[in-house]
C-alpha cells in the first residue's frame, strides 16, 4: 500500500505524532534552559488540530513565541536540581493531499527572476537563496554546483530538476547514521558520500542555492512502514528533515532526498528555516557539575 | 621593518614647531619608552596577563592577548582636523543608527534592493532574533571607527565598529601613561582632556532605562577575552561592576547579578561581548560565555543592552561595502568620510607617522580609532572623544588587523576643557556588593599568595643553611637531604616520585621542583589577581608585576637566595596592601579566610612531617625529633624559620631549639601571628564578621581541638579545616559551574524506507 493508492487530491489524512526527548545526566544539574521547535505549524498542506507539550520536571518558567520564519518556538527553564529532562510533544495534524506536480517553469528563468526580487518577496524568498551557517556556499560551492548541474540540465523545469536531484542524492549517497552527527560539516558529507536525512537536506539545499534557486530546510516527521511481516512499533519512527524549493507560480514544493520522494505526502511539517540551526528540535544549556549525559529520542507517527 | 621617516612628507609636517622639537627628541623618547613600559606592566596591560597556567580552582585560562607596546610619540591632530573628523564621525554614527533601525525594522533597504537579501541573510552577524523585538531606544550607544590618513591629508574609513567597540579603556589608560611620562611636554601642548568622556558614557548608558537610578554592569568575557584589560580599566573609570557570564542569571525575565549579599537586579548591560555570544540559547550562538535566557529578558524589557543586540551586522566585511549607499538611502545625504575598501595593503598611499623604535625614528602608517557616544544628557547628540588610539601598521598589514602591536596615544590640540589630573585611584571599597565570582578569585588569590610565601621562605631557609654548612648534607649518610626533601614535598603536596639522583643532587633536584611549584602558585595568584583587577589598588598592580617577573626565574631552577629575598619582600608588600589598603567587607573577610586557612593547613602539614615523617602520624608526641641530633635540630630550626618564628623562639627561650617549646610556639601560642592558634582565631573572627555561622562554629571547634595531644590535634584540626574549606565554597561560591550547551536529536534520524 502506498500513499498515492489511497489519497486523492484534497483528501485530509489525520496523523498523531508523539515525539519524546529525554536527557539523563550522571550528576544533578542545578539549572537547565531549553529552546524547542517541537510544535507543528499550519500551512497550505497541513492543519494542526491539536498540539500539547509535556515537560518533566515542571519548568519554573515557560515562554512561547513565533520566530521570523513563522515557526512556533518554546523556551523554558528548570531551576531546581534535576538528573533528567523529558520533553514530550503530542500533536494531531491533518495532511491535505496536494495535486500531482508538472515539470515546473524553466529553472534558469526562475533563477534569473529570483536574482532581483523586491518587496516582500525579497524578504520571504530571497533569504533562502544565499549561504547560511551550515550551508556554506563559499567553501563548498564548486562541489555543490557540480552535483546540481547533473540534475538541472538546460531547459529543464524546476520541479523536474528537483526530482532528478532528489533521485541523484538518493542513489549516490549512502544513508549511514554512523557516518555523521549533528555537527558534521557539509564538506565531510560530500567527501564521504554518506550521511543522514539532515545531511542530505543540507546537501540538496546547497545544490539548489548554487543554481540561484531559493531553498528551505524543513524539519518534521515521516510516517514509516514497519519491515515486512513485522508489527508497527511505537517510538520506532524518527524526526526527519527534507527540502522545499521555490518553484515560482507553484510556490514552495517539498521533496525528500533521503527517500527519493517528490511530492511528499506522508510528511508532517514542524517548521522550516535556512538550515538545521534555525529549527533544531531541542537545544539547551545545563548548568551543573561536569558529568556525562545520555540523550534518547523516540518518535511515533500514526495514521488515525 | 619600518621604513625611514621623512619629516617633510610625514605627519609631523603639520605639527607646531615647538611641539615637534620637544617630541622628536631621541634621548627623551628612550626614557619615555622605558617609563611607559613600566607603567603599562603595572596595569597588567603588557605582559602580565601572558602565559598564565591553570587557575587554582582548575579553570584554565587561555590568554590570547599579545604583548603590545605603547609608543611615547602620539598621533597629533590639529584643531581643524579634529573638528572635521568629529563632525564626520557624528554624522556617520547617526546614519548607521538609521541603517540599523531599518535592517531590523521595516527592512526597506532589502525590499528596495539596496541590500541584497541573500547576502544579508547569509551573515551570521545579522541576528534574526533581533527582528521583531521591541525596537531599542537606541541601537548604538557607543561607536568606534578606524580611520587612516592618505598622503594628500584626507581621511578614509578602514572599518566601523558597532557591536562591542573595543579600546576606549585603552585610550584612557594610554593617555594617563603618556601624560605622566611626557610630563611638561604634554601639559604645555594644550592637549584636550579625556576626563569628561567616561561621565558622558555613563549618562548615555543610564538614559537607556526609565528607572531612576539604573544599575549598570559592564559585561566582559572575563580574563580569557583578548580585551579584558580594556574592560576592567574602563569599568573602574565608569564606576560600574565588571561582570562575566557566571556572575549573571536570568530569572522571571529579568537579569540579576550574583553577589555575596544575594542577587541584585541589573537594568543596563554595557556589553563588551560580541553579539553572537551573549546568549547560548539563541539560534546560531557561538560558545557558552553568555547568559542563558538573556535575550528573552531583553525582549520582555527586563534589561537593556548597549549596544543593542544585532548592531554587529554593520561589521560584517562582506556587507561593509554596502553601508555608504544604504546610509544615503535612509538619510538622503551622502557621508563625508569615504571607505578605503579592500585596497588597504598598499601603504604608500598612507601618510607616515613617526614611530619610535630601537633604532631611533622610523615611519609607518597608523590607523586611528575614534570613539563616539550617543545619548548623553538624554539628547540624541553624538559626543566624539577628543583623542583615540593609534595602531601602527607593519608592512603588508591589512589596516583592519594590524600585527605590529605598537599602539599610540592620540592628541587633539586646542581644546583644553579641563586639566588632566593623573592620580592613582583611591583604595577600593569592598564593603559594597561584590560579585561572588570576584570574591572567589580574591579567596584563591590569597590562598596562592600564602602558599608561595611559605614555599619561598622554606626554600630560602634550606638553601641558606646548605650554603653556610655544606657538611650537613653528608652527615649520617645524607639523612639531612632526605628529611629536607620530605619537608619540601609535604609543602608542595607532591605526587611525583622522589628524586633518585645520588647524594646532594637529590637536594638540588627537589629545590628545582619546589621552584616549579612556586612558579605554578604565582601563576594562580596572578591569574586570580588579574581577574579582579578592579578591586586591587594601582600599587598592588606594580607589586604583582614584579612578582610576575620573578616567576620566570623560578621555573626549573634552583632559586638564588637573593631572588627569594626579593620575592619574599614583594609578597610581604602584597599582604601589607591587602591589610592596609582594602576596605573591610565581606569580600575582604573571604579573602582573608583564604590566607588563614592556607597558613593553618600548611603549618599542620609541616609539623606532621617534621615530627613523624611522610605518611606516619601515629607516632608519639615527641615524634622522631632528637635534639641531640644535629639533623633533627636543623629540621626543627627550618620549621621555625619557615614560619617566621625562629627569632621569636630564640628571644623567648634563649636556648637551643627544643621540640616541645618549638611546637608549642608554632601550634598553640595565639600571641605568635604565624601560629596555628592565631590563624584559627582570625578564621573565627572573619567568619563572625561576615555573619557566617557555620564557618564561625567550625573555626571555634578547630580552636578547641588545640587542647588535645598533638597526635590527636593534627588529624582533628586538619579534618575540621577541610570541612571549613568545603563549607566556605558551598556557602559563598554556590555559583554555577560553567554551562554546557546540549543539542541534538535529528542527527540520528534513520532511513525512512520508501514503499
Amino acid at each position: 500500500m502506498t500513499a498515492s493508492d489511497v489519497d486523492s487530491v484534497g483528501q485530509h489524512t489525520r496523523y498523531r505524532v508523539e515525539h519524546e526527548t529525554v536527557y539523563s545526566y550522571e550528576m544533578p544539574m542545578v539549572d537547565g534552559y531549553t529552546v524547542a521547535h517541537l510544535r507543528p505549524r499550519s500551512s497550505a498542506t497541513q492543519i494542526v488540530v491539536d498540539s500539547r507539550l509535556e515537560i518533566d520536571p515542571e519548568p519554573a518558567e515557560f515562554d512561547e513565541f513565533t520566530d521570523l520564519f513563522g515557526n512556533r518556538v518554546v523556551q523554558f527553564a528548570v531551576h531546581r536540581p534535576h538528573t533528567s529532562l523529558m520533553v514530550r510533544s503530542l500533536s494531531e495534524v491533518d495532511l491535505i493531499t496536494g495535486p500531482d506536480l508538472d515539470a515546473g517553469v524553466d529553472w534558469e528563468q526562475l533563477a534569473h527572476c529570483t536574482a532581483d526580487l523586491d518587496g516582500a518577496d525579497a524578504l520571504e524568498i530571497g533569504m533562502f537563496r544565499g549561504s547560511s551557517q551550515l550551508v556554506d556556499l563559499i567553501a563548498h560551492g564548486p562541489q555543490l554546483h557540480l552535483l546540481a548541474t547533473r540534475a538541472f540540465g538546460p531547459g529543464i523545469g524546476v520541479i523536474d530538476g528537483a526530482r532528478a536531484l532528489c533521485h541523484l542524492i538518493h542513489t549516490e549517497f549512502t544513508f549511514d547514521p554512523a557516518a555523521t552527527d549533528v555537527s558534521t560539516p557539509l564538506g565531510d558529507v560530500i567527501a564521504q558520500r554518506r550521511g543522514v536525512c539532515q545531511d542530505f537536506a543540507h546537501l540538496a539545499v546547497g545544490c539548489l542555492r548554487t543554481l540561484g534557486l531559493p531553498a528551505r530546510y524543513v524539519s518534521g516527521y515521516l510516517e514509516t512502514d514497519p519491515p515486512p511481516g513485522q508489527p508497527r512499533l511505537a517510538g520506532a519512527d524518527m524526526s526527519h528533515a527534507w527540502v522545499s524549493v521555490w518553484a515560482g507560480e507553484s510556490g514552495w514544493v517539498d521533496f525528500d532526498p533521503t527517500n527519493d520522494h517528490l511530492p511528499v505526502r506522508r510528511h508532517v511539517t514542524v517548521g522550516w528555516g535556512r538550515d538545521f540551526a534555525d529549527v533544531s528540535p531541542v537545544r539547551g544549556v545545563v548548568i551543573g557539575p561536569a558529568s556525562s549525559q545520555v540523550l534518547s529520542v523516540s518518535v511515533s507517527v500514526v495514521r488515525v | 621593518m619600518i621604513r625611514p621617516y621623512d619629516p617633510v612628507l610625514g605627519e609631523t609636517a603639520t605639527w607646531d614647531p615647538g611641539l615637534r622639537s620637544a617630541l622628536l627628541n631621541l634621548e627623551a623618547l628612550d626614557e619615555w619608552q622605558r617609563a611607559a613600559d613600566r607603567l603599562l606592566m603595572a596595569e597588567g596591560a603588557g605582559h602580565l596577563v601572558h602565559d598564565l597556567p591553570v587557575r587554582a580552582d582548575g579553570r584554565s585560562a587561555s590568554l590570547e592577548s599579545r604583548p603590545w607596546r605603547l609608543d611615547p610619540l602620539p598621533v597629533v591632530l590639529d584643531p581643524a582636523s579634529f573638528q572635521w573628523l568629529s563632525a564626520a564621525v557624528a554624522e556617520r554614527m547617526e546614519a548607521l543608527e538609521a541603517v540599523l533601525v531599518d535592517l531590523y525594522g521595516e527592512r526597506r533597504l532589502v525590499t528596495t534592493g539596496v541590500v541584497p537579501s541573500e547576502l544579508l541573510h547569509a551573515s551570521s552577524r545579522y541576528r534574526m532574533s533581533a527582528i521583531g523585538m521591541p525596537p531599542p531606544r537606541r541601537w548604538l550607544t557607543t561607536y568606534a571607527v578606524d580611520v587612516i590618513r592618505t598622503v594628500d591629508g584626507s581621511w578614509q574609513v578602514v572599518q566601523d565598529l558597532t557591536d562591542a567597540p573595543a579600546g576606549l579603556g585603552y585610550a584612557i589608560l594610554d593617555r594617563s601613561v603618556i601624560a605622566r611620562v611626557t610630563g611638561e611636554v604634554h601639559t604645555g601642548a594644550g592637549v584636550a582632556s579625556l576626563m569628561r568622556f567616561p561621565d558622558l558614557l555613563r549618562r548615555a548608558l543610564a538614559s537607556l532605562s526609565d528607572r531612576e537610578s539604573p544599575r549598570t554592569a559592564l559585561f566582559s568575557g572575563g580574563i580569557d577575552h583578548p580585551s579584558y584589560i580594556d574592560h576592567s580599566y574602563l569599568a573602574v573609570q565608569l564606576g560600574v561592576h565588571l561582570v562575566e557570564g557566571a556572575d549573571l542569571v536570568v530569572r522571571q525575565r529579568r537579569l540579576w547579578i550574583r553577589t555575596l549579599d544575594g542577587v541584585e537586579p541589573v537594568d543596563i548591560v554595557y556589553r563588551r561581548l560580541e553579539g553572537a555570544s551573549i546568549d547560548p540559547l539563541e539560534v546560531g550562538s557561538m560558545g557558552s560565555a553568555g547568559v542563558p535566557g538573556l535575550l528573552l529578558a531583553v525582549r520582555s524589557g527586563g534589561v537593556v543592552l548597549a549596544n543593542a543586540h544585532g548592531s554587529g551586522v554593520l561589521e560584517d566585511p562582506s556587507l561593509a561595502p554596502l553601508w555608504s549607499e544604504a546610509a544615503e538611502a535612509v538619510t538622503g545625504s551622502s557621508l563625508r568620510l569615504s571607505s578605503l575598501g579592500d585596497s588597504g595593503v598598499d601603504h604608500e598611499r598612507f601618510m607616515a607617522s613617526p614611530v619610535h623604535d630601537l633604532d631611533g625614528l622610523g615611519g609607518a602608517a597608523v590607523v586611528v580609532r575614534l570613539y563616539a557616544v550617543r545619548g548623553a544628557d538624554g539628547s540624541a547628540q553624538v559626543a566624539v572623544l577628543p583623542g583615540g588610539t593609534g595602531r601602527v601598521l607593519a608592512p603588508g598589514d591589512d589596516p583592519r588587523t594590524p600585527t605590529a602591536c605598537v599602539a599610540k596615544d592620540v592628541w587633539v590640540i586646542g581644546r583644553t576643557l579641563s586639566p588632566v589630573v593623573v592620580a592613582p585611584l583611591p583604595q577600593v571599597d569592598l564593603a559594597s556588593s561584590v560579585p561572588t565570582r570576584a570574591a572567589s578569585s580574591l579567596y584563591w588569590m590569597n590562598r596562592a599568595a600564602e602558599r608561595v610565601e611559605i614555599l619561598a621562605r622554606t626554600v630560602r631557609v634550606i638553601s641558606d643553611r646548605h650554603e653556610r654548612d655544606p657538611g650537613l648534607a653528608s652527615l649520617q649518610g645524607g639523612i639531612w637531604v632526605d628529611r629536607v626533601q620530605d619537608l619540601l614535598r609535604a609543602l608542595r603536596r607532591a605526587r611525583d616520585a622522589r628524586s633518585d639522583l645520588p647524594g646532594i643532587d637529590a637536594l638540588y633536584d627537589e629545590l628545582s621542583r619546589a621552584g616549579d611549584a612556586m612558579a605554578f602558585q604565582i601563576g594562580s595568584l596572578l591569574t586570580e589577581a588579574v581577574s579582579v583587577r578592579e578591586f586591587l589598588s594601582v600599587t598592588t598592580g606594580r607589586v604583582l608585576e614584579r612578582i610576575a617577573r620573578c616567576r620566570l626565574s623560578l621555573q626549573r631552577h634552583v632559586a638564588q637566595v637573593d631572588d627569594l629575598d626579593t620575592l619574599l619582600s614583594d609578597l610581604a608588600a602584597l599582604a601589607g596592601l591587602w591589610n592596609e589598603s582594602t576596605v573591610r567587607g565581606p569580600a575582604w573577610s573571604i579573602g582573608d579566610m583564604g590566607r588563614r586557612l592556607e597558613r593553618a593547613s600548611v603549618l599542620l602539614d609541616m609539623v606532621a612531617e617534621a615530627l613523624w615523617g611522610p605518611g606516619d602520624s601515629t607516632g608519639d608526641t615527641a615524634g622522631r625529633i632528637d635534639t641531640a641530633d644535629e639533623v633533627d635540630r636543623s629540621i626543627l630550626e627550618a620549621l621555625l624559620a619557615s614560619n617566621e618564628s625562629l627569632v621569636a623562639y630564640r628571644r623567648r627561650y634563649r636556648s637551643d631549639v627544643e621540640p616541645e617549646s618549638a611546637i608549642s610556639l608554632l601550634v598553640r601560642d595565639a600571641g605568635n601571628p604565624r601560629s596555628l592558634a592565631a590563624s584559627l582565631e582570625r578564621l573565627a573572627a572573619d567568619a563572625e564578621t561576615s555573619g557566617w555561622q557555620t564557618g564561625a562554629m567550625l573555626a571555634h571547634s578547630a580552636r578547641d581541638a588545640l587542647a588535645l595531644d598533638l597526635v590527636e590535634l593534627i588529624p582533628t584540626v586538619r579534618a575540621t579545616l577541610e570541612e571549613f574549606s568545603r563549607a566556605l565554597s558551598a556557602h559563598w561560591f554556590a555559583a554555577p559551574v560553567s554551562p554546557v550547551v546540549v543539542t541534538g536529536s535529528v542527527g540520528d534520524s534513520p532511513l525512512a524506507e520508501a514503499t
